[in-house]
């Protein structure tokens, strides 16, 4: 009986102590069983911080394989996907201004041609059910795409305007669209990335642009009208 | 014994004096140096909501709709599009709430980053019951601009009748969770 005497004082002071930084700091059990507390930050809110920006999730790249080829990677972090059907690419052809002396890119298609879907040989995907789209092909990890870069014009195949056979063209630069999501359950909106092509192989195909490595698109925006535009110094095609 | 005794009870004592007095100077502390919850709550969303109820979004007829008309109900403004899996996946709670809800001062609306063409065939699809207000080139812009800070979808704002922003969410919501946010937050009556 003697012995007890202690032993109840340091529960009574552990109690108290306990009650006592119960009403300071809230009750730790609180966070178990209480409903969130309203916040601008909300429990998804705060893990936005650990969720990627599109261009690091995916980080689209760029390299030419040959005159004729180039090769798009998506470096696609674990945790996030790619729609396949989603992804595509169009070759822009900047036409020379008239009057000018050559083909000079502006901002907006002021020279530019309609883009032009160019023809994308594309790994397969893997299947998943999705229980809103049903059975979809997606891209989980790293995968890279064979784009060929002649853009077909219109005339290809048949005479041109002053009779003569209008002639394929290499775009100044390509288009790259896709969309994504996060398996935490939320998506980013379609992307859309520009790779600007060396004019070395818009003009003459120089080989030797083909010794380049991957290199990071110019532009990076949503197709649905915002983003921002990369640093006018981002290079298409790094120094050697 | 007696000795013993004392000496423990004063040690008692003396322990819970200087806690006591370290956890008031931690409060005290805390007070001065972190602003509430609802401080904060209430600065961010002052700016917030008047950005939120000083815009307007077209509905399905291209009539813009200010959002300002709602301002008296408990509002949820959803950003949604057909393109996102989870977004399709929510809006059924969402119907449901609203169904259930809206008599008692529950709005909800969905903002969507998609075509006109694409908001209605989904809006008929999966029976929305709420104002559907496609705007494909602002709505996410518009998220972003009321904390949607890496532009992903869903996203939702909740604005108290009060005119206070009640929280902003990202991702989908869990029936118990919207539930008992509708339920705490609902327009006195």
């Amino acid at each position: 009986m003697r012995d007890s005497t202690p032993k109840h004082s340091s529960y009574k002071l552990a109690l108290a102590l306990y009650f006592f930084a119960a009403a300071v700091y809230g009750n730790p059990l609180d966070a178990l069983v209480a409903p969130p507390k309203a916040s601008l930050v909300s429990p998804a809110s705060a893990a936005s911080g650990e969720l990627l920006d599109p261009e690091q999730a995916f980080q689209p790249q760029f390299r030419l394989r040959s005159a004729a080829v180039a090769e798009i990677k998506f470096d696609i972090v674990p945790g996030y996907f790619l729609y396949r059907d989603r992804i595509r690419v169009e070759g822009v052809v900047v036409e020379p201004q008239v009057g000018g002396r050559g083909a000079k890119p502006k901002q907006g298609n002021d020279n530019a041609r309609a883009a032009t879907p160019l023809v994308l040989t594309i790994p397969p995907g893997r299947f998943v059910e999705d229980p809103t789209f049903g059975r979809v092909e997606i891209y989980d990890r790293s995968i890279v795409l064979q784009v060929e870069i002649v853009v077909p014009t219109a005339g290809a195949k048949s005479a041109g305007a002053n009779g003569k056979p209008t002639a394929a063209k290499v775009p100044n630069k390509f288009r790259l669209t896709s969309q994504g999501c996060a398996a935490a359950g939320v998506c980013f909106p379609p992307q859309q990335h520009e790779f600007a092509l060396p004019a070395t192989v818009s003009g003459s195909r120089d080989s030797r642009a083909t010794e380049s490595g991957w290199v990071l698109p110019i532009a990076a925006a949503s197709s649905l009208g915002f983003g921002r535009p990369k640093s006018p110094s981002a290079s298409a095609i790094p120094p050697k | 014994m007696n000795s013993r005794r004392a000496t423990l009870v004063f040690a008692s004592i003396a322990a819970a004096v200087i806690l006591l007095l370290f956890g008031a100077a931690l409060l005290v502390g805390r007070l001065e140096t972190e602003p509430s919850v609802s401080n904060a709550v209430n600065r961010g969303s002052d700016a917030t909501a008047s950005v939120v109820y000083a815009t307007s979004f077209p509905d399905l007829a291209g009539v813009q709709q200010p959002i300002a008309q709602w301002s008296q109900r408990l509002l949820i403004i959803n950003f949604w599009a057909s393109w996102c899996a989870p977004c399709i996946e929510e809006v059924p709670l969402l119907v449901r709430m609203q169904k259930k809800y809206q008599d008692r001062g529950l709005q909800i609306i969905g903002i969507a980053a998609d075509s006109q063409l694409n908001a209605a065939k989904f809006a008929q699809k999966l029976e929305i019951n709420y104002p559907t207000l496609p705007d494909e080139s602002r709505a996410i812009e518009f998220s972003k601009r009321v904390g949607n800070r890496l532009a992903l979808l869903p996203f939702s704002i909740v604005v108290g009748a009060d005119g206070q922003i009640v929280m902003t969410k990202l991702g989908v919501f869990s029936d118990q969770e919207l539930e008992t946010l509708i339920l705490k937050h609902l327009p006195k009556r």
